[in-house]
């Protein structure tokens, strides 16, 4: 276990090193200045020379991405050009509705994807596993932000239920500003819930076949039991790894939500920085989601060990 | 004790049936081993999932005959409705230990699962009659192997796990399709003479399938010879084996290696087995009999008992099978 970690550890460095020079490479190959961003059109440039050594952008690529990586061990993602002030703290400002929006969507995509999979796999070959296994494929080729505006112009404009957008803080406004998220999640979740089960459902179906299943029935114990102790344990072992992916996607699906519901967030802030060419944003912000995607993908293997007793961890 | 009457499992639509096993019949004595030959998708297998209720859903059914444990019909049901209706002391063990045990559950909870249906106790009393199955199967070290997982055993003591499961329901009958035929050969002996001890011992019957002719001499009391779907001989060990009736039967002790064979090459029954289904009319092993005659081609031939307690499906069986 120790000797796991410690090569997990070992490997992940590596990935992260690897991840930080993708980052810092691709940003400085993005075209666009942010001393025009900052000064506008009518600096002189006398003006912008000035910025431009105050901010470290004169200097050749390899040390300005050395500076940056050595500030970055020391935990200082160095200072925001836009906001004037420590990347950490933009990013801090952000990371509440990011966690939340993410929590709350795993939460619909593993309350959705994995009973409504179960059932249709029980119910295999009937019109209910047709109806619900269509609804999902419907659901997963569908674009988070139409999904969005829908649920917006029934559940906010038409009915009322649910706020629109932006997002007060529950450390101000108490735990009830969650309803504020309760639409973005659900136009988050709706396409990885739809994955979910259709892999719950396919992967339920595949066990189900399996010889110790026959070995079960066999037993005399009841269908339900040989659902629930034989095959969902067995069907859940992939669908975990793909709770992996699932984030990953959902990274990358929060900047369109939190767009399109005015959002603070991460993603938003990852668009606007981008357009502002803010670069120390960007590479932090970029450098922390690759951190908690690994981070995810460790507990993912970690919980493998549980799930399936033939996995060494080595 | 178990009786199988006109058993008959189809695939495809209802309106056109494609018959894998064809109005299959035998009886099983208390304590009696019959064993069931047969190469390979002749329908054995078809036979004792739909004998044992595990015929895969959806797919093959039976769609006629009748299964009877102890007098009481229990041809349409599940195992488990079956232990409903209190007639659940019939088990079956695989051909496959190594897939046929769930990989991520310990030894003594598949056990005891068994043990908590058919003796309705649970927890420690569940667990000790499982350290108690494991016994009576000859597994080394029982107490121990509770909590271990299958991918820490070897094939030959998965598939003592398998019998003890089986064990589990006191059964009257138990179906074994092809137990020992992934195993090593030193393993197989040692497998078979557990199996034909706890027959013995608990007075159980056995439906042995194989397509292995040897194990069937040493182990059977009694033959069905399969062929197409359709039982085509049964009868006494010894019977069946010095004076076989049917041409198929024949054919298959000639392609068996014997100690004076030499070098020489072995005879083959020349052609295929006819698809499911192809056979519309005659004998369905007329195109391949040596000695086929022209009502052989025409008209479905006869179940016909030829001396006491030997049956043959044959229009005309072998008079004399002689002595190999």
């Amino acid at each position: 276990m120790w000797s796991y970690s410690l090569k997990r550890a070992a490997t992940t460095t590596v990935t992260l090193l690897a991840a930080s020079v993708i980052i810092f490479a691709f940003i400085h190959i993005v075209p666009g200045d942010p001393i025009y961003v900052l000064l506008g059109d009518t600096a002189t440039p006398d003006q912008i020379d000035a910025l431009r050594h105050q901010l470290g952008l004169d200097q050749p690529i390899i040390l300005q991405y050395l500076t940056w990586i050595g500030h970055v061990t020391e935990g200082n993602l160095g200072r925001s050009i836009f906001f004037q002030a420590p990347v950490l703290s933009v990013i801090a400002d952000g990371a509440e509705t990011s966690a939340l929006l993410a929590t709350m969507t795993m939460i619909w995509v593993t309350l959705i994807g994995v009973p409504i999979g179960m059932i249709a796999a029980v119910r295999h070959g009937t019109w209910l596993d047709q109806g619900l296994s269509g609804a999902a494929m419907l659901m997963a080729s569908i674009p988070t932000f139409w999904v969005g505006l829908y649920l917006i112009l029934i559940f906010a404009a038409w009915l009322g239920w649910f706020p629109s957008s932006g997002y007060p803080s529950i450390f101000e406004g108490g735990i009830v500003n969650l309803r504020y998220l309760v639409l973005p999640s659900l136009a988050l979740a709706a396409p990885n819930a739809a994955l979910i089960l259709r892999l719950t459902r396919a992967s339920m179906l595949d066990v189900s076949r399996e010889d110790y299943v026959r070995t079960a029935r066999a037993k005399g114990i009841r269908p339900w039991q040989v659902v629930s102790r034989h095959i969902l344990r067995n069907a859940l072992l992939a669908v975990v790894s793909a709770f992996g992916f699932t984030f990953a996607a959902l990274l990358s699906e929060a900047v369109v939500t939190e767009t399109v519901f005015a959002l603070p967030g991460i993603g938003r802030l990852v668009v606007q920085s981008i357009l502002r060419r803010d670069y120390p944003v960007i590479q932090g912000v970029i450098l922390v989601i690759v951190v908690v995607y690994l981070l995810i993908n460790l507990i993912v293997d970690l919980s493998y060990r549980l799930l399936d007793p033939r996995v060494e961890l080595q | 004790m178990l009786s199988v009457q006109d058993l008959t499992v189809s695939l495809g639509p209802a309106t056109a049936p494609v018959d894998v096993v064809a109005g299959v019949s035998f009886e099983l004595a208390k304590g009696e081993i019959l064993g069931l030959v047969g190469e390979s998708g002749c329908g054995k297998s078809m036979t004792s999932l739909a004998v044992m209720g595990l015929l895969p859903q959806p797919g093959p059914r039976i769609r006629a005959g009748r299964v009877l444990l102890e007098g009481c019909d229990v041809t349409q049901l599940q195992p488990w409705q079956r232990v409903e209706a209190g007639h659940g002391r019939m088990a079956m063990i695989f051909q496959e230990p190594m897939t046929s045990l769930n990989p991520v559950r310990r030894i003594g909870d598949q056990i005891a699962e068994a043990v908590r249906v058919h003796d309705r106790v649970s927890g420690p009393p569940a667990m000790a009659r499982a350290r108690e199955l494991l016994e009576l199967v000859r597994m080394p070290d029982p107490a121990m192997q509770l909590s271990a997982y299958p991918h820490q055993l070897s094939g030959g003591q998965r598939q003592r796990i398998m019998i003890a499961i089986a064990l589990a329901c006191r059964p009257q009958v138990l179906i074994a399709d092809e137990p020992t035929t992934a195993l090593d050969v030193t393993i197989q002996v040692q497998v078979l003479g557990l199996l034909r001890e706890l027959c013995n011992r608990l007075d159980m019957a056995m439906l042995f399938i194989t397509h292995d002719m040897g194990v069937i001499a040493q182990l059977a009391d009694r033959v069905s010879v399969m062929y197409a779907g359709r039982i085509v001989e049964t009868a006494g060990v010894e019977a069946l084996f010095g004076r076989p009736r049917h041409h198929y039967t024949r054919g298959l002790m000639d392609c068996m290696p014997s100690r004076n064979s030499g070098a020489r090459r072995l005879p083959t029954i020349a052609g295929q087995p006819p698809a499911p289904g192809t056979v519309r009319a005659g004998c369905v092993f007329a195109s391949r009999c040596a000695a086929v005659r022209e009502p052989c081609r025409t008209a479905a031939p006869p179940r016909a008992e030829v001396s006491r307690g030997h049956e043959v499906l044959c229009t005309f069986p072998l008079d004399d099978g002689g002595p190999r």
